[in-house]
């Protein structure tokens, strides 16, 4: 057993420890005070000196949150012996004893007690002037994997990893949606593809990937989730060319809808009506109308400037019309993809992940066509519930980047849509959100609440932080420090399935790590039924 | 070379149990070949399922030898592949014996070429094209070979056809949803014609720049197709300076008339006036017509068999129609519930009551019903003429392990 400090002073969830001389504490570093006490008692204790203790096998998990100095000296003699150093008249000064008098005080917080296997949240301080020492693996052996678990990384104590795998309570936590708030260059598009990853071997779960910048099928560095030794059964990548296995990304127009524009397209009221309303009196051919109509026949009511506008916002789709024919390039097609919208949904709903390559599109297009799977999506859950088959039915995660787009403040002022709807209610339908986002302070606090696993990965914006460590599921309101140390490839679990806010380190996905994976197989193909 | 050729599939010969539809079927095919040999095509492309199984009877075979036998004397090669129905796993097929008697020539050929199918090309003497293609088998087992495909046949110079039978996931139309299909992005690239089979819907599109058809039956093949299309038909391909420009054949012969009867409320005997008088009101237009009719509703009294559809079959022949075909699916009665399935056709039925029984095994939902149809894809293979009993019970044995084991 590794001592590296003891217990001095402090208060529930400010405990001061003093470093031991030849240790060094590290932020976010976790430490463990074993419970015991005195064999003999009262006023024998104090004649005898050094003691034998009881182990009262409970232990408390503590987690470092801040350091500092601490010294036996006064100030203003330290200040006075460091001028006489630097400015050369005390070269050969040095302290007396010096690891007694000056020594580095970590604080510490409660995370965790452990008595009897069973992890609970503690309520009391541990013994005055215990001892405290480093983390080992048998510690944590509360932390089992569950059935339907998810890989979110290894525990992390300070920098050093443990080895031993984070797992969350998959259906759980998908159901009830997850958050990856992080600054540029974390490892964000890390964490999500060990994730991805770790979820094509489970069957408990599909997940839809809006995938803006095409990082997660092929990936980079030799190794993207197409290298999955399920991917062919397990994974649909749709995409505007897609490489052989991948299915087109195209939607026919007769699945456009004029409620998929809400929040998508900017349309000012009368032109959101105007949709509706070709919709309503037209059904089918709505858009065929609107782009072929000539201003005279417009149905009453709509201007012909509004009627404009309208074709130059489908044109802006990609869908125009030349000699009363309608047209369509990019994303939509009046001949093809009839069944894309249903076949992503019915993948999803076997368990699947989908990928979506949008890096082609514009951020309305691709917003959009998140909306209109995620329409269909819950919609068939909803369906499911009412039919008394939703019980069988796996989890579906949303995989949305740069959240805020649609779940921001500004965009929710003008009325909820399909992603605020799921954040609300999806979990009753088995349908939830993975937001990932770099500005989690642009998401109202009503939304974040509903969120209630976040793997935090480091902010260095004070603002940011704020803004989930207010709607965390623990109390991280110590932790501040510690997230905005986090390194690349470090983060912090916070989670109503968790015993606590957990700090993992995630392993970096690269060709080392899906080799790891890879099964080695008969690679003969069968030629029986060719000549 | 400006020349033309022409592509059908899905003519599923044997199909139909009704012997009149069954000529109606060999007599499309009669006219496709006066058309063929009219027209002067290079060679005809056939993309599957030219027989509704891979034995098929023999006085189907009788009738499609002597069709290519006039293809032959004519000067025109038949370049085919199996499809998902016509499909032999050991090769052994009705198609390979028609290919050794020289009337066709089944173009699937491959070779292991580092653990990829490499396909090998058929060259037409006459016209230089070059065919080629990957057959079609049942559960979409075929999907594999595309998946491991060397695609070095891309960079193969030439107008090139490939044939396949499958569906495509892009181009499949939303009440076929549910029909298996493979993603466009696994056909070859490079190739100026693809001619698809096995959708029995007819549609035109573009894969890479090159013309991506699907022909539909060359005659309906049961009650909905009847209903949905009248007719069938195949594509007459010209193709200038190696553009091909398809056109479709119209194989109609005969009008399609369909009654539709509401049931509900109504007794056995009261639908059975309504038909004949619907039938009377049609009289005119019943010569050489398909007569089509779908009873639907819960009888207030008796049961569908209560209903003589063989007196209204036959009123319908006496007026000159050519055959009937009835749909009661969804009739039922008050009385008589016994079995609950909606099914328009027997693959309908079969998914039904497979959804019906799925939850028995402790499998996941979708993996046992995949389980399922992959298995009652092999239990659909025959015992091959000349096979003993032992070694069919061991090929069956075989996949059936090999399919558990994936």
């Amino acid at each position: 057993m590794r001592v590296v400090g003891q217990i001095v002073s402090g208060q529930y969830g400010e405990v001061l420890i003093r470093q031991k001389s030849d240790e060094e504490l590290e932020l976010g570093e976790l430490l463990v005070v074993d419970s015991k006490q005195p064999t003999v008692s009262g006023s024998q204790s104090a004649a005898l000196g050094p003691q034998e203790t009881q182990d009262l096998g409970r232990k408390t998990i503590m987690q470092v949150v801040n350091l500092q100095y601490g010294s036996q000296i006064q100030s203003g003699s330290l200040q006075l012996m460091s001028g006489m150093q630097l400015e050369g008249y005390g070269a050969d000064l040095g302290f007396m004893e010096e690891k007694l008098r000056n020594y580095v005080l970590a604080e510490v917080k409660e995370v965790v007690t452990v008595s009897n296997g069973r992890a609970r949240t503690p309520k009391a301080l541990p013994p005055f002037f215990s001892e405290i020492r480093q983390i080992e693996k048998n510690d944590l052996d509360f932390l089992t994997q569950p059935q339907d678990s998810l890989y979110v990384g290894d525990v992390r104590s300070g920098s050093k990893k443990l080895g031993i795998p984070v797992f969350l309570r998959g259906k759980d936590v998908f159901s009830h949606h997850i958050l990856i708030p992080a600054t540029t260059g974390r490892g964000k598009s890390n964490l999500v593809r060990v994730m991805l990853w770790d979820v094509l071997d489970k069957d408990y779960c599909g997940l839809l990937v809006m995938d803006p910048h095409n990082e997660y099928y092929e990936g980079m560095d030799g190794a993207g989730l197409r290298d999955h030794p399920r991917a062919a059964d397990k994974m649909a990548y749709y995409s505007l060319k897609p490489p052989p296995g991948g299915r087109t990304l195209i939607v026919n127009i007769k699945d456009l809808k004029p409620w998929f524009f809400k929040g998508v397209l900017d349309l000012s009221a009368a032109q959101e009506d105007a949709f509706t309303y070709f919709h309503k009196v037209y059904k089918d051919e709505w858009i065929e109308k609107i782009l072929t109509l000539p201003p005279e026949d417009y149905p009453k009511g709509i201007h012909e400037s509004t009627g404009g506008v309208l074709v130059r916002k489908l044109n802006l789709l990609g869908i125009s019309a030349l000699d009363g024919i309608v047209s369509c390039s990019g994303l939509f097609s009046t001949t093809a993809g009839e069944t894309t919208l249903d076949g992503i949904v019915s993948e999803l709903e076997k368990g699947k992940t989908v990928i979506v390559d949008t890096s082609s599109f514009s951020g309305e297009i691709e917003i959009l066509i998140s909306s209109m799977i995620s329409s269909k999506l819950l919609d068939r859950y909803k369906h499911y519930k009412d039919a008394g088959e939703l019980r069988a039915k796996p989890i579906v995660s949303i995989v949305l980047e740069e959240a805020p787009r649609v779940l921001g403040k500004e965009v929710l002022k003008s009325g909820p849509n399909i992603f605020s709807t799921i954040a609300r209610e999806g979990r009753k339908f088995k349908v939830g959100l993975l937001a990932i986002t770099q500005l989690p302070s642009l998401i109202p606090r009503e939304v974040l609440a509903n969120i209630n696993t976040k793997i935090i990965l480091g902010l260095e914006m004070e603002p940011e932080r704020s803004a989930i460590i207010e709607s965390a599921s623990q109390d991280l309101s110590k932790d501040g420090r510690n997230i905005a140390s986090l390194d690349k490839g470090e983060a912090l679990v916070t989670s109503n399935f968790t015993k606590f806010a957990i700090p993992v380190s995630i392993p970096l996905f690269d060709a080392n790590y899906v080799q790891r994976f890879k099964e080695i197989g008969d690679s003969k193909p069968d030629l029986s039924g060719f000549s | 070379m400006d020349f033309k050729f022409a592509h059908m599939a899905d003519l599923h010969l044997g199909g139909w149990r009704d012997p009149e539809l069954e000529a109606m079927n060999l007599e499309a095919f009669d006219d496709a070949i006066d058309n063929c040999i009219q027209q002067g095509v290079a060679f005809v492309v056939l993309s599957g399922d030219l027989f509704d199984t891979s034995m098929p009877s023999f006085d189907i075979l009788d009738k499609t030898t002597k069709n290519l036998n006039r293809l032959k004397r004519a000067g025109i090669p038949v370049y085919a592949l199996a499809g998902s129905h016509d499909f032999s796993p050991s090769g052994k097929s009705m198609l390979k014996v028609l290919e050794n008697a020289e009337l066709l020539e089944i173009v699937s050929k491959a070779e292991d070429k580092d653990g990829k199918i490499l396909l090998r090309f058929t060259e037409d003497k006459k016209t230089g094209a070059k065919l080629t293609g990957i057959f079609g088998r049942k559960g979409s087992l075929d999907e594999t070979y595309y998946r491991q495909l060397d695609r070095s046949i891309e960079n193969e110079p030439g107008f090139k056809i490939f044939l396949f039978h499958s569906g495509i996931q892009e181009y499949r139309p939303d009440y076929l949803k549910d029909v298996q299909a493979m993603p466009l992005s696994l056909l070859p690239g490079g190739f100026a014609y693809y001619a698809g089979g096995h959708i029995h819907h007819r549609s035109e599109s573009e894969y890479e720049g090159g013309k991506v058809i699907f022909p539909g039956p060359l005659f309906p093949c049961n009650f909905q197709e009847l209903e949905r299309f009248g007719s069938g038909g195949f594509y007459i391909v010209d193709v200038l300076d190696g553009i091909p420009k398809p056109s479709f054949v119209d194989l109609k012969r005969y009008d399609i008339n369909t009654i539709k009867i509401d049931a509900d409320g109504k007794s056995a005997s009261q639908v059975e006036t309504e038909l004949l008088e619907a039938l009377g009101s049609k009289a005119e237009g019943l010569e050489d017509s398909v007569v089509l009719v779908r009873v639907s509703g819960i009888l207030s009294e008796g049961k569908p068999s209560d209903i003589a559809f063989h007196r209204i079959a036959d009123e319908a022949r006496e007026r000159g129609a050519r055959a009937l075909r009835k749909n009661t699916a969804a009739l039922s009665s008050r009385e008589y519930q016994e079995i609950m399935i909606k099914a328009d056709s027997i693959e309908e039925l079969e998914h039904s009551v497979i959804k019906e029984n799925l939850g028995q095994s402790g499998l996941e939902p979708d993996a046992e019903k995949t389980l399922v149809e992959k298995f009652m894809a092999l239990l659909d293979a025959e015992k091959l003429e000349g096979e003993t009993v032992a070694t069919y019970e061991s090929r069956i044995n075989g996949e059936g392990y090999k399919i558990l084991k994936t």
